[in-house]
């Protein structure tokens, strides 16, 4: 399973902050661009790592925002994901 | 029914407009006139040489339009603006939020899914940073933040569209190639 490390940005976010909507999650990484965050949330709500839900009442805008939940698979990617970041940083640690 | 002070408001709104017309083509009037006037006076004989040279009698005309037209426009709004605090009548301009266009368009072109997942959260974010920038009173900022978020909505699109063509081609090849 590819992972990108903007994907693994956003499901480390959603999964300290079950809910969480796009502009939060920008404000909240570096990482992350306002200009592309909606188009990589979509692609991960294809392959199921996400799940989404529209507010029931919307915002001051008067458009409803989409907050974002983890799905069981997501949280099994990251935690993959995170192991091998770990496995990796270990080996570079081991090395230096 | 309506009270005597909302008739009285609305006629009172309604010669304020008919009075500001009147000033904007009072304005428009003796602009023209001074451009003609200028038209006269702009020669070899009275200027020199320099007139000659179209770019440079462009630039007076210029000049002179906008300082007998922009300038007392202007100040002529700044007038009706302090009439109309006096006067006791609300100033209040009733305006289209910003993306209102993209929100007929875009939602009749796109599919449901796209215009909602990629679409209406880019023009959520950028109107409620659009509203906070007016009531700070940055106006330059908020006005900055509708032109980013055209561009933001093109962007996305277009790396989306980009994403769908490319991701169709790279597994037509693999099915293709694999002879599945």
């Amino acid at each position: 399973m590819r992972i990108s490390h903007v994907q693994y940005e956003v499901l480390s976010l959603v999964i300290q902050k079950p809910g969480i909507y796009g502009l939060e999650m920008v404000k909240a990484s570096d990482k992350l661009k306002r200009a592309t965050i909606y188009v990589h949330l979509s692609r991960m709500e294809d392959k199921g790592w996400l799940r989404s839900e529209a507010e029931k009442e919307p915002a001051v805008s008067g458009m409803p925002r989409r907050r974002y939940f983890p799905t069981g698979e997501g949280q099994r990617v990251f935690k993959a994901q995170s192991a091998f970041v770990e496995a990796y940083q270990d080996f570079l640690g081991a090395g230096a | 029914m309506k009270c005597k002070c909302e008739i009285a408001h609305k006629k009172m709104t309604m010669a304020l407009k008919i009075m500001k017309l009147t000033i904007y083509c009072m304005i428009a009037t003796i602009s023209i006139s001074f451009c003609f006037i200028a038209f006269g006076f702009f020669s070899e004989a009275t200027l020199g040489f320099w007139v000659s040279i179209n770019a440079v009698r462009a630039g007076l005309y210029l000049s002179i339009f906008s300082l007998t037209s922009i300038i007392p426009w202007m100040y002529a709004n700044r007038l009706f603006a302090q009439g109309r605090r006096i006067l006791g009548i609300p100033n209040v301009l009733y305006a289209n939020a910003p993306g209102n266009f993209l929100v007929k368009t875009l939602g009749f072109l796109m599919t449901k899914k796209a215009y909602e997942y990629i679409v209406v959260q880019i023009i959520a974010d950028h109107r409620e940073e659009h509203f906070d920038s007016l009531a700070a009173g940055n106006f330059w900022h908020a006005h900055y933040v509708v032109f980013r978020m055209y561009a933001f909505v093109v962007l996305s699109l277009a790396m989306a569209l980009v994403g769908n063509i490319s991701s169709a081609f790279f597994s037509t090849a693999i099915r293709l190639f694999s002879g599945k």
